[in-house]
């Protein structure tokens, strides 16, 4: 749909198209909805913004904690809505949009219930465990339910167990600018989660194929990855360094290797030479600049960036005219 | 020309919508690819910003000569930007020797007018409203157009009409959208004019989830003069939305008094209504419809994420209690519901047998 829309959109631009044939050029190459597919958008539209809401507000009030309930009562509300949540998933269809929209919703509570149970019980748990315990407890949900949104709340909330874990144990958001193991292991979660996918993928099942999941996965490997050989060049290089750019350059040989050989996939590689042009700026920065800073050095840099940036994008244009039939 | 171009370029022309040959294949890249090198080039103007202020630091000590560079930069990357067949490394150089202009060119306007808060802003709208038209480069346009709307925004704020901010911003997008396709041949200015107002309507919306941030500047406070400010802001986020409405039906072919037109008024009334104290509902609902209608998946992502990421900063909100905060959206996620429901069981009915 979308490459029909940038052409015929282009050709408008050009004046290859009439103005005011544009639209029917679209709704001809099915890119502008026809009268009947509105029906089936707001549906999802309203069950999914419906749910969201509903299960936002439970979780909202859990939180504000109103006294007046009893713990029973408050704990018999929560399982009670989760209940419900999952047995609407087990009499709906298999893949309707009501199971899915159920079973998104029962993951949500359980969230709320781990919260509740905190709350009540104050049994002194650090934060970084509840959001552990909740991907854990909703694990074998998104095993069944075969929903690319479910997963990203689970690896969300492995994410954020692992980033809180660290803040705990160095007290504050601080965390962002020490560079050891909390970006080690965000690498290689995303990673391990990117890889499985990837193969899973590979299997053939419907379900797998978007793109949007791998590529929020592919980001984040490479843009924590990034980010740590940038805190170790400041850092204490000598020391540090070289295992993070191995790792960097492992990273890069396995993106080129399987998203341009074996995949093709343009935002993968487009996020890939961003990462490089920040670790070529940040390395020739602390080169160049570590003892003061000339101008020279500055320009430098700066023709630096914008050479890769320049080859990378014709590298890219040539990429995009390939994979474009 | 490719294959698939070829092919669609045969079926417009088997529908009477297109004659002659087919046009060479358009060459732009896709938005993320724009977007890493809109980035780098970013990253290349820090680096050339430092350039100039430690090898000709008279540049930042002598307004007259920061204006006078910067105009040059600014108005020489658009003629580069002009040029039809522009190389990758001039045009990575136009962008980030453009940015470095802007920057050169507004702290000089500002050392040397010295505007004040208000005036400040009004000048950066100004001076980005300019490029965004002169400056033919899709990155530079959408950051022209964000900052633009962004110090509009702001201008607001020190008029004390802070309030009315996100409603225009909604009516401006709504607009701007809604003109890119009878206005296809000026899409190269329309699209990116319509991603930076979305991007600044998201971080507007954002803004409001933080009132400390509006305490900072004083936007919190409006005219005892304007007690309906809030509300009328409400309206018109509601008019945008009613506007977007209105146009996607007659996109559809359906007359307003048919069936299908009342029920989507009356259903967007009731939302309306009803998410008046979670507004940034709104507008990810607006982005949503916009994208869906446009067959533009990038706006139906905008939207959302701008919807999640409003809904999960919501709870951090301080002008409401929790308690209140789980009223509303609980009320609202029953509403949908209903309105599901509705749908699923009488759509037909509602849809007057033809349409949808």
């Amino acid at each position: 749909m979308n490459d029909a829309r940038r052409r015929i959109l282009a050709w408008s631009e050009q004046g290859a198209l009439a103005p005011e044939r544009t639209e029917a050029a679209l709704r001809l190459a099915g890119v502008l909805p026809a009268p009947r597919d509105w029906r089936p958008f707001l549906e999802r539209l309203l069950l999914g913004g419906g749910v969201l809401a509903t299960t936002s507000g439970v979780v909202f009030f859990f939180a504000f904690n109103w006294a007046a309930l009893g713990h029973y009562a408050k704990f018999a509300l929560a399982e009670l809505l989760l209940a419900a949540a999952l047995l609407v998933y087990a009499r709906a269809a298999n893949d309707s949009l009501p199971g899915r929209a159920a079973l998104l919703a029962a993951a949500l509570l359980a969230g709320a219930l781990f919260a509740l149970f905190g709350q009540v019980y104050q049994t002194g748990a650090d934060p970084w465990q509840l959001f552990a315990l909740w991907a854990a407890a909703i694990l074998p949900w998104t095993l069944v339910g075969r929903m690319p949104l479910l997963w990203l709340l689970c690896f969300a909330l492995l994410n954020l167990a692992v980033a809180l874990y660290f803040q705990v144990r160095t007290g504050s958001f601080l965390w962002l600018l020490t560079a050891s193991r909390q970006f080690w292991s965000l690498f290689l979660l995303n990673l391990l989660a990117l890889a499985g996918w990837e193969a899973a993928s590979l299997r053939g099942a419907a379900w797998l194929q978007g793109r949007w999941l791998p590529r929020l996965l592919a980001l984040a490997c490479g843009g924590s990855l990034t980010w740590l050989v940038v805190l170790r060049l400041w850092d204490d290089p000598a020391r540090s360094l070289l295992p993070a750019l191995l790792a960097y350059a492992g990273w890069n040989v396995l993106v080129y290797g399987y998203y341009r050989r074996y995949r093709c996939d343009l935002f993968v590689l487009s996020a890939a030479l961003l990462n490089l042009v920040v670790v070529v700026a940040a390395s020739l920065g602390r080169l160049l600049l570590d003892r003061g800073g000339e101008a020279g050095a500055f320009l430098l840099i700066a023709l630096v960036v914008l050479g890769l940036s320049a080859a990378g994008g014709a590298w890219l244009k040539q990429v995009t005219q390939e994979v474009r039939p | 020309m490719t294959p698939n171009d070829s092919l669609l370029w045969r079926q417009l022309q088997a529908a009477g919508l297109a004659e002659g040959d087919c046009p060479a294949a358009s060459a732009a890249p896709p938005w993320f690819t724009r977007l890493a090198l809109g980035i780098a080039g970013w990253i290349a103007t820090l680096f050339l910003l430092g350039f100039l202020a430690v090898g000709l630091e008279f540049l930042f000590r002598n307004e007259a000569a920061a204006v006078v560079a910067g105009l040059c930069l600014c108005l020489g990357a658009a003629a580069l930007f002009r040029r039809p067949e522009l190389g990758d490394f001039p045009a990575q150089a136009a962008l980030a020797l453009s940015f470095t202009g802007q920057v050169l060119l507004l702290v000089g306007l500002g050392e040397v007018l010295d505007p004040g808060e208000l005036g400040m802003a009004l000048l950066v709208a100004l001076v980005e409203g300019t490029l965004l038209v002169l400056v033919r480069q899709h990155f530079h346009r959408l950051a022209c157009a964000a900052v633009a709307a962004l110090a509009l925004a702001y201008a607001g704020g020190e008029l004390r009409l802070f309030p009315l901010v996100p409603g225009f911003l909604s009516l401006a997008l709504v607009a701007v959208w809604a003109l890119e396709l009878p206005q296809a041949r000026h899409g190269a200015l329309l699209r990116p004019l319509g991603y930076g107002l979305t991007v600044a309507a998201l971080a507007v919306q954002g803004s409001l989830l933080a009132p400390q941030l509006l305490q900072e500047f004083g936007w919190h406070r409006w005219s005892p003069a304007a007690p309906a400010l809030p509300w009328l802001g409400l309206g018109l986020r509601g008019a945008a939305l009613l506007l977007l409405v209105a146009l996607l039906l007659r996109r559809a072919r359906v007359g307003w008094q048919q069936r299908p037109a009342l029920a989507a008024f009356a259903a967007t009334l009731v939302l309306l209504l009803t998410a008046a104290k979670a507004p940034g509902l709104l507008l990810g609902v607006t982005l949503l419809l916009l994208g869906f209608g446009a067959g533009n998946r990038l706006l139906l992502g905008l939207g959302l994420a701008g919807t999640l990421g409003y809904l999960s900063h919501y709870y951090y909100a301080l002008q409401l209690t929790l308690l209140r905060k789980s009223a509303i959206l609980t009320g609202l996620g029953l509403l949908l519901l209903a309105g599901w429901w509705l749908l699923r069981r009488h759509g037909d009915r509602l849809a007057g047998g033809d349409h949808a």
